[in-house]
């Protein structure tokens, strides 16, 4: 009895889990989510946007700072 | 498509020194893994020497290749992931830094302890007492710098990939912690505070989990990163992958005690790590089909692209040894694959086919971004190291099959009169080609490794870090 509790138990968590992470999310939602590997990389985004439909918040690129000096900016 | 910036660079620093150790934890680590096979076919490569034994050398190896090459590519994966995924800088430089010295000073401690016989005799977690502690330290900063850009990012939401990582860091630090609770009677000895079965279940949760985490849970991290990012097209279902992330956390912690089958463990135990081990199959092979239908519509790709097939074979191999894995749990298969060859080549279908190209992949991914450049310095050796690499995991694993599945019969056959009809050595004796075939086998995936040793340095010695630095701009 106790092991058919624990494993009730166990697999109710793991969906309780699931619909918690999923909970509140749109179908909008989802594909930002899918989309934030390609954000910081706006040629990629370009070439995902056309592949997929789906518009990536991609970013543009600017000059660096220059880097300050201390032993944990060594250059490789 | 654009947004404001704030003229900060991500920390390529570290993940770049992670990167090329790798290269050459990989490179030391499979030579190692090498010469063992070579002293298996021919016990003279010992050399007659301590220190140059198969039972010291075994563990430098494991050692070598999990937290020196696999280790260092998680933490260099898991950097520049979690960086540009968060749209933030890495947290602390110097703390990061620290996680780079750290970690390469705990393999240097493993690189001259084990061979000069100080062991913990635990598989995967040989390092002795101080050697622990210090890792713990180092696991502990990685943690902090990792969560810390966690919890600092611009995005709303935390992308999958960084769950797994999460995951494998959080996990980690626990198992080892557990596994490693000892009382020290010197710098390098210790004994531990667990005693007789219950250090074997200790031992083989830490084991599995190892294996489990380690070796799987942030390199899908790395998959669920690296694979949309080569294919051009993000993960096939984000739903999927969530359903995947908690399924395979909940279920692997389960599966050790089938490392314990017919031995002392209770047998309600045994029985519980098979049928956990048996339903992993499903978030496994979950995981395997979601990185694989990535490909849809752009399988053509494969034609031309070595970095990619270097990502698929890895999700191919992944699935056919999170299959036999279940498989081999089952206890009726494990009396007769258990001890045999057939463990090893199911490790290494694992830790070839798996771990060692989905790493392949993603270095050669990554490494032309953070060093400045716009591709590898040679495609046809990525492609070159591709085959070498395949045949040499075929050839391997093939082998140990065979070995496995002759070792297991011939220890079992017994005569009419119930005595034993192969002794111990015949069935070595039958071994001898396989582990010759297994060398062949490891001698080709060294020299693919080789060739990306020169393809990384002759890519690192042209690289523009100016470059890398304006590529590395954050939102």
């Amino acid at each position: 009895m106790l092991e058919i509790a624990l494993n009730s138990a166990a697999v109710i968590s793991l969906y309780c889990a699931v619909s918690w992470c999923l909970k509140h999310k749109t179908a909008t939602d989802i594909d930002d989510a899918s989309l934030i590997p390609f954000a910081d990389d706006p040629q990629v985004a370009r070439r995902v946007e056309l592949a997929t439909g789906k518009t990536v918040n991609a970013v543009q690129i600017s000059e660096p700072e220059p880097r300050k000096p201390g032993w944990g900016k060594l250059e490789l | 498509m654009s947004t404001a910036l704030n003229g900060q660079a991500y920390n390529y620093k570290v993940v770049r020194q992670f990167a090329i150790m790798t290269v050459v934890w990989g490179v030391v680590g499979m030579a190692m893994g090498v010469w063992i096979a070579s002293q298996l076919a021919w016990p003279q490569m010992n050399f007659d020497l301590p220190w140059t034994t198969f039972g010291r050398l075994r563990p430098l190896h494991t050692s070598l290749v999990i937290f020196g090459f696999a280790g260092s590519a998680q933490f260099a994966a898991s950097y520049y992931a979690v960086q540009r995924t968060c749209g933030v800088r890495l947290y602390s430089d110097k703390l990061a830094a620290f996680t780079f010295w750290g970690w390469q000073s705990v393999i240097v401690i493993m690189l001259v302890t084990l061979p000069l016989g100080y062991t913990t005799t635990k598989e995967y977690a040989e390092i002795e007492f101080t050697g622990a502690v210090w890792l713990t330290v180092v696991w502990v900063a990685y943690a902090i710098v990792f969560f810390t850009t966690v919890v600092r990012r611009k995005t709303k939401h935390i992308y999958v990939g960084n769950w797994f990582f999460g995951a494998f860091i959080l996990v980690i630090a626990m198992l080892h912690v557990v596994n490693h609770l000892a009382i020290p009677v010197d710098w390098f000895k210790s004994y531990p505070v667990y005693a007789g079965a219950t250090d074997a279940m200790v031992q083989w949760w830490y084991g599995h989990n190892a294996v489990g985490f380690f070796l799987t849970t942030g390199f899908l991290g790395m998959m669920y990163y690296f694979v949309p990012k080569q294919v051009g097209k993000p993960i096939y279902s984000y739903r999927l992958s969530i359903v995947h992330f908690w399924a395979l956390i909940t279920l692997y912690i389960w599966a050790g005690p089938h490392h314990l089958h017919y031995t002392a463990l209770p047998d309600w135990a045994q029985s519980l790590g098979m049928a956990m081990s048996i339903i992993l199959l499903a978030p496994s092979w979950g995981g395997m089909i979601n990185g694989m239908m990535t490909l849809s519509g752009a399988w053509h790709k494969l034609r031309t692209d070595p970095i990619l097939r270097f990502l698929v074979l890895s999700l191919a191999f992944y699935g056919m040894s999170t299959f036999e894995g279940p498989m081999m749990a089952i206890k009726t298969v494990n009396a007769l694959s258990h001890y045999t060859d057939w463990t090893i080549g199911h490790v290494h279908a694992g830790a070839l086919g798996w771990v060692a190209m989905i790493t392949f992949g993603a270095l050669y991914h990554m490494i032309p971004k953070i060093f400045g450049r716009e591709q590898m310095y040679s495609t046809p050796l990525i492609n070159l190291h591709f085959w070498l690499a395949t045949i040499g995991t075929v050839l391997y694993i093939a082998s140990m099959w065979v070995n496995g599945i002759t070792q297991g019969l011939m220890w079992r056959a017994i005569n009419d009169d119930g005595t034993l009809t192969y002794s111990f050595v015949e069935s070595l004796q039958a071994s001898h080609p396989g582990f010759v075939v297994r060398l062949v086998g490891g001698v080709f995936f060294l020299c693919g490794m080789l060739l990306m040793a020169y393809n990384v340095w002759r890519t690192v010695r042209v690289g523009n870090l100016r470059q890398a630095e304006l590529t590395a701009r954050i939102a």
